[in-house]
């Protein structure tokens, strides 16, 4: 079972954007791909280091030398110790995408007044004024929120 | 002992060789030999103008013996030329029949600036290869002289003699004045895979490079063991400039590299892959691949450990059994004692593909 962790306001990450947050212990990335939200472990699999720091690069394929046909839309993410590169939506490498991939998360949209109700419905205290606290990220009803889920 | 045209075996027939040398030295023949085939106006300028030869010397040699071969002028007769490929099958492996010899001969081209001098050489060494030598004995195969410099001229000559079906491959010194990879060198590459020919680099060079990407070393020791850093340099140039995507069917023969160094080369080409391709995108797989796809060693000089189980460790790494191939090299009276020792390092199960079977599946016209 996964809980569920609020880590921003859909407005905190734009398109392009990214968040590097603590959770449970772990430094994750949640990246806004063209509007949709992914989330990685900011842990490369190579040697340990700060995958969700690297550059952002774009899809590119060279049938031969010379011919490059590059997509810039956002699709891969270089950790920035080797340049190793993983697929920002599924965290799979690029050079070995069976085999070496970054640790992925769930990440779901949802309204503030959606999340507060669950929480009430666990049992737990809702103050009357002010932002509703959740996991320590304040929740109010009038935003939506990224939240990961994390085991 | 030479078998005779009259008495040869049917090409066409389906029996496989036996052994086949993938490297028969041959010096290049004197500028009169080449006279019948050279267009009169160089057949007259190289006689006003004194030249005697490419600068081919080398005069710091090992072993010793090569430096019989080092200038132009070897034995140009029937006979002569005929005691090369005799040695070479004398030095056969004990009980395989020698059934291919590829020859090649010595001629420095690359040390000739002079666009149509090179090429108008070159052709003429071809012709008189074809002429004199590959009718000699139904088993030897020729090797194309071509010179880098000219890279379309290259091509020309290429397609000019591909009719030649005793023509297997061209040949091209390791050491050059840019890395083989480059984009100028690819016409070249074109004309030969579409030919069905093996592009085969030799050990040596003339360049206006020294033998070391340091400079020029005061000692021949430092230049004799150092090539292999410069078969690297093009093994590294070729498979990273695109080479192979660009002619899928280009094969290319290391001939005189040595080869223990290869398992570790191709651990850092990967390695470096990982994080460095995208400079290189048409690089779409493990450079590994493309060495294990495109790419044969000759046996000689073996250049691993003395101890057999690390010799196979070292085959092992290599990450296939079929990268080697039997070539004697420099025949002499001594080849045939070197090409037993050789192959006794080999592990059982491999002797066979080095002796011939590697060579066969990898040369398109064998």
């Amino acid at each position: 079972m996964t809980a569920k962790h609020v880590v921003a306001t859909t407005d905190e990450i734009p398109p392009q954007g990214r968040k590097i947050v603590d959770i449970n212990g772990r430094s994750i990335g949640v990246f806004n791909v063209g509007g949709s939200y992914y989330a990685i472990r900011n842990r490369c699999p190579h040697q340990g280091g700060p995958l969700c720091e690297g550059e952002i690069v774009g899809t590119v394929r060279a049938s031969r030398p010379g011919s490059i046909s590059y997509d810039p839309a956002a699709a891969y993410l270089q950790c920035p110790w080797h340049n190793w590169e993983f697929d920002l939506m599924s965290g799979r490498s690029w050079f070995d995408p069976k085999r070496v991939r970054a640790r992925q998360y769930r990440v779901s949209v949802e309204a503030g007044g959606a999340l507060r109700e669950e929480s009430a419905g666990e049992g737990g205290e809702i103050p009357t004024e002010g932002p509703y606290v959740v996991e320590s990220f304040p929740v109010s009803v009038e935003e939506n929120y990224v939240v990961v889920h994390v085991r | 002992m030479i078998a005779e045209l009259e008495d040869a075996q049917d090409l066409s027939s389906p029996r496989p060789a036996t052994a086949i040398d993938c490297d028969v030295q041959l010096p290049a023949p004197t500028v009169p030999a080449l006279r019948p085939y050279l267009p009169t106006y160089w057949c007259d300028y190289l006689r006003s103008a004194g030249f005697t030869g490419a600068h081919s010397a080398i005069r710091n040699s090992y072993p010793p013996i090569l430096q019989r071969d080092a200038g132009w002028g070897g034995e140009e007769t029937a006979d002569g030329l005929s005691r090369y490929l005799g040695a070479a099958e004398a030095s056969a492996p004990a009980g395989a029949h020698p059934q291919i010899f590829m020859c090649r001969v010595h001629t420095g081209l690359e040390s000739i600036r002079h666009p149509d001098m090179s090429a108008a050489l070159a052709s003429a060494v071809n012709d008189w290869l074809a002429d004199q030598v590959l009718t000699l004995d139904v088993r030897a195969r020729g090797s194309i002289v071509v010179s880098p410099h000219e890279p379309e001229l290259a091509a020309r000559e290429i397609r000019r003699l591909g009719g030649n079906q005793r023509f297997a491959q061209v040949v091209l010194p390791v050491r050059f004045d840019q890395p083989y990879g480059e984009r100028q060198f690819f016409p070249i590459y074109g004309a030969a895979a579409e030919n069905g020919l093996v592009v085969a680099i030799h050990y040596g060079g003339f360049s206006v490079n020294p033998p070391t990407s340091i400079g020029w070393p005061s000692h021949y020791m430092e230049e004799y063991i150092g090539m292999p850093h410069v078969f690297q340099t093009q093994m590294a140039s070729l498979i990273l400039g695109g080479a192979f995507q660009e002619f899928p069917k280009l094969r290319i023969a290391f001939i005189d590299a040595g080869f223990a160094w290869l398992p570790s080369f191709m651990w850092r080409l990967d390695k470096d892959w990982k994080g460095l391709w995208r400079e290189v995108p048409w690089v779409d797989r493990l450079p590994s691949r493309y060495v294990r796809e495109h790419f044969r060693l000759t046996l000689s000089p073996l250049d691993g450990p003395q101890d057999a189980t690390d010799m196979a460790q070292i085959l092992e790494q290599m990450g296939s059994g079929s990268l080697l191939m039997y070539a004697t090299g420099r025949p002499g009276s001594w080849a045939h004692e070197e090409a037993t020792a050789l192959l006794a390092m080999v592990p059982d199960g491999l002797r066979p593909g080095v002796i011939a079977g590697n060579a066969r599946e990898f040369y398109p016209r064998l």
